[in-house]
C-alpha cells in the first residue's frame, strides 16, 4: 500500500488554486496592492519550499535514510496537499472579514500561518511514513529531520512573510 | 423614527449586489432540486443557505459506503481500465473482479457498521468497563479488517503494476494466468477477513 | 425512527444529534427544510427577547437579524469546516458537513430560546447598556458552545484540535456576523436603526465594553451607532 500519492502538476493544482483564493480573498482587503496580495499566500509557499527542500534531501542523503528522493517529494507533496486545501477552505473566511472589517489582512495572515502549520504537520508525518514504508529502521532520524525541516521552513516563511509585509506599501 | 439603513456600507463590492449575487445562485440551486425531485421545504431551504446544501448536487453516494468505498472504487477502476488495454487476453477474469470488488464492499459496508457503533456517544460516555472493553475489543477487530482491506487494496494496485510488466516484457498469454493468480490469492484473503467478521465475543 | 414534526425534532436535535446524521448525510434532503424553519423560529424568538430593552421597532429588527447572526456564518465557514476535518487527504463529504453544521445551529437556536426567559428577566430589570451588550454576548456564548462542540464532534469523530478550531472559527465568524449586524440593544433614547454603519470590528467593540479604552472622543449622550473602538490609521491601512 503507498505511503503517499505522488506530486504530480495536475495533482498540485487543487492545493495551488486554494493558496490563490487565500490571497485574492485577502486583496479584497486592499485593492491597490491586490495583485500582490493575491499572489503573497502562493509565492511564500513555494519559496519556503523551494528554500528549505534542497537541505532536506542533503540531510537525508548524508543520513543514509532509505526512502528516495521522489517518495520525499511525494511527501513534501502531501504537505503542500494539506496547505492548500485548508487556505482554500478559509478563503471564504478571510473574505469576509475583508469585506465587513479592517482586519483582512489579519485574517489572510492568520489564515496563511494556520495553512502552513497543516500543510508542515502533514508533510513531517508523510517523510516519517515514506521513511517506514521504504523499510527503514531509524525512526529517530527521520523525525527528528523531518522537524528540523519543519522549523527551517516555517522559519523562513515567516521570514519572507515579514519583509513582504513591510515591502508593501502604505495608504 | 426608524431609519432604513446606514451611509456607506460595504465598499467593494456593494452589499446590495452581493446579496443579489448569492440569492440569484440559491435560487438557480433551488431549481435545481426540484427538478431533481427534492422537497419542496428543501429547494426554499436552498434560496438563503445554499452553500450547505450543494451536497444535495452530488451523486447520491453508495447507502452502504464505508470508509474505504472511495480507495476501493478507485482502485479497482484503475485496474479495469488497464486490463483491456494491457491484457486483453485476460478479459475472462473481469467477471472474478467484480466478485472480488464486491466482496471487499461488503466488508467494508462492515467497517461502516463498526464506526457507528464507535462514534455513538452514548456508549463512549459508558462509565461500565465491561462496555468499554466491548468497545477496545470492538476497536481492534474493526482496525484488524480495515488493515486487511488496505492489504488487498495493495495486492491490487501489485497486479496491475504486473500486467503492465509482463504488457512491456510482450510475454502474451501469460498475464491471463497472471491474473487469475492473482485474483484466488486476493479471494483467499478476502474470505479470511469474512472469517474474521465473523468471529463474534466469547 | 425519522422526527416528523418540529417539536420531535428538537427533541431530536437536543438528545440525540448524531443519530441524525446517519448515513453521512442521506437525510440532508429530508431535513434541511424542517431544520432551517427550526433555527429561524428559535432565533427570531430569541430577538423578540433581546429587543425588550428597547421595545418598538427594535423588537421586529432583532427578531429579523438574529436568524441572520447564526445562519450566515455557517455559509462562510463551511469550505473552512470540510477542510479541518479532512481525512487522508480527503475534504470532509459536503453532505455530512451541511447536514452537521444545520444540526448544530439548530441546537444553538433552541438553546438561546431555552435562555431567553432568563435573559428576558434580566433586562426587564434594565440593567446598564454596557452590561446588556455583555449579558447577550455571553449568553450567545454558552449557548454557542454546545452546538459548536457537536459540529466539530460530528465531523472529527471526537478529534480535540478539529473540534477546538471547528468552535473557534465559527464562533470568531458569528461574533463578527453580530457585529456587522448591530444595534441589537439599542441605549435608551437613541435613534433606532436597522443597521449601523461599519464601523471597527468585533474585536475593536469588545475590547472598548471589557477594557473601556476609547480611541475616539464621545460627543455628549453616547449613541448606540457612535463610533467607538480604534479606528486603522490612514483610515485602512492594516
Amino acid at each position: 500500500m503507498e505511503a503517499t500519492q505522488p506530486l504530480t502538476l495536475p495533482g498540485s493544482a487543487r492545493p495551488l488554486a486554494g493558496l490563490l483564493l487565500l490571497g485574492l480573498a485577502g486583496a479584497a482587503a486592499r485593492p491597490e496592492v491586490a495583485v500582490v496580495l493575491a499572489a503573497l499566500p502562493l509565492g511564500l509557499t513555494i519559496a519556503a519550499g523551494v528554500m528549505s527542500a534542497p537541505l532536506l534531501f542533503v540531510l537525508h542523503q548524508t543520513l543514509g535514510l532509505a526512502a528516495s528522493p521522489g517518495r520525499m517529494l511525494s511527501a513534501l507533496g502531501e504537505g503542500l496537499r494539506a496547505a492548500g486545501s485548508l487556505a482554500g477552505g478559509l478563503a471564504p473566511v478571510v473574505l469576509f472579514f475583508a469585506l465587513t472589517s479592517m482586519r483582512g489582512g489579519q485574517a489572510m495572515a492568520l489564515g496563511l500561518a494556520w495553512s502552513g502549520w497543516a500543510g508542515l504537520r502533514a508533510a513531517r508525518g508523510a517523510l516519517c511514513r515514506v521513511e517506514a514504508a521504504a523499510g527503514g529502521e531509524r525512526t529517530v532520524a527521520v523525525a527528528a529531520l523531518a522537524e528540523a525541516w519543519c522549523t527551517l521552513c516555517a522559519a523562513l516563511g515567516l521570514r519572507l512573510a515579514w519583509l513582504a509585509w513591510h515591502g508593501l506599501p502604505t495608504t | 423614527m426608524v431609519s432604513a439603513f446606514g451611509d456607506a456600507w460595504l465598499g467593494l463590492p456593494p452589499w446590495g449586489t452581493a446579496a443579489g449575487l448569492y440569492l440569484l445562485a440559491g435560487l438557480c440551486l433551488a431549481l435545481l432540486l426540484t427538478r431533481q425531485g427534492h422537497p419542496t421545504g428543501t429547494a426554499l431551504s436552498a434560496c438563503v443557505a445554499w452553500p450547505l446544501l450543494l451536497g444535495l448536487l452530488q451523486a447520491r453516494p453508495a447507502q452502504t459506503g464505508g470508509p474505504l468505498a472511495v480507495r476501493i472504487a478507485a482502485a479497482f477502476q484503475a485496474l479495469e481500465e488497464t486490463l483491456p488495454a494491457q491484457a486483453p487476453e485476460a478479459a475472462a477474469c473481469v467477471g472474478e473482479l467484480t466478485a472480488l470488488r464486491a466482496s471487499l464492499s461488503a466488508a467494508d459496508q462492515r467497517l461502516r457498521v463498526a464506526d457507528r457503533i464507535l462514534a455513538d456517544p452514548c456508549l463512549q460516555a459508558g462509565e461500565s468497563g465491561a462496555v468499554r472493553a466491548d468497545l477496545d475489543t470492538l476497536r481492534a477487530a474493526r482496525d484488524r479488517a480495515a488493515a486487511e482491506i488496505a492489504e488487498v487494496l495493495g495486492g491490487v494496485h501489485r497486479l496491475r503494476i504486473q500486467v503492465g510488466m509482463l504488457a512491456l516484457t510482450e510475454i502474451r498469454g501469460e498475464a491471463a494466468g497472471v491474473v487469475e493468480h492473482h485474483l484466488r490469492q486476493l479471494h483467499a484473503r478476502v474470505r479470511a477477513i469474512e472469517e474474521l467478521s465473523s468471529l463474534g465475543p466469547p | 425512527m425519522e422526527p416528523r414534526t418540529l417539536p420531535t425534532l428538537a427533541a431530536a436535535v437536543l438528545a440525540h444529534p448524531h443519530r441524525l446524521l446517519d448515513d453521512d448525510g442521506a437525510a440532508l434532503s429530508r431535513l434541511a427544510g424542517p431544520l432551517l424553519l427550526l433555527t429561524t423560529l428559535c432565533a427570531a424568538l430569541f430577538g423578540l427577547v433581546v429587543g425588550c430593552y428597547d421595545g418598538g421597532w427594535q423588537l421586529l429588527w432583532a427578531a429579523l437579524k438574529l436568524p441572520a447572526v447564526l445562519l450566515l456564518p455557517l455559509v462562510v465557514t463551511v469550505p473552512a469546516l470540510r477542510a479541518l476535518h479532512a481525512r487522508d487527504g480527503e475534504p470532509a463529504g459536503l453532505r455530512r458537513t451541511g447536514l452537521a453544521a444545520l444540526v448544530a445551529i439548530a441546537r444553538v437556536a433552541i438553546l438561546c430560546t431555552a435562555a431567553a426567559p432568563l435573559l428576558w428577566l434580566v433586562y426587564s430589570l434594565h440593567p446598564p447598556y454596557a452590561l446588556a451588550i455583555l449579558l447577550l454576548a455571553g449568553g450567545l456564548g454558552l449557548c454557542g458552545l454546545p452546538g459548536l462542540t457537536f459540529l466539530g464532534r460530528a465531523l472529527g469523530s471526537g478529534r480535540f484540535a478539529p473540534t477546538a478550531a471547528t468552535v473557534l472559527l465559527v464562533g470568531v465568524v458569528i461574533a463578527q456576523t453580530g457585529w456587522l449586524l448591530r444595534p441589537f440593544v439599542v441605549t435608551p433614547g437613541a435613534e433606532v436603526t436597522l443597521l449601523c454603519p461599519r464601523a471597527g470590528d468585533v474585536f475593536s467593540g469588545l475590547g472598548v465594553r471589557l477594557f473601556g479604552r476609547v480611541r475616539v472622543d464621545d460627543a455628549g449622550v453616547p449613541r448606540d451607532c457612535a463610533e467607538r473602538g480604534y479606528v486603522p490609521r490612514g483610515g485602512g491601512s492594516w
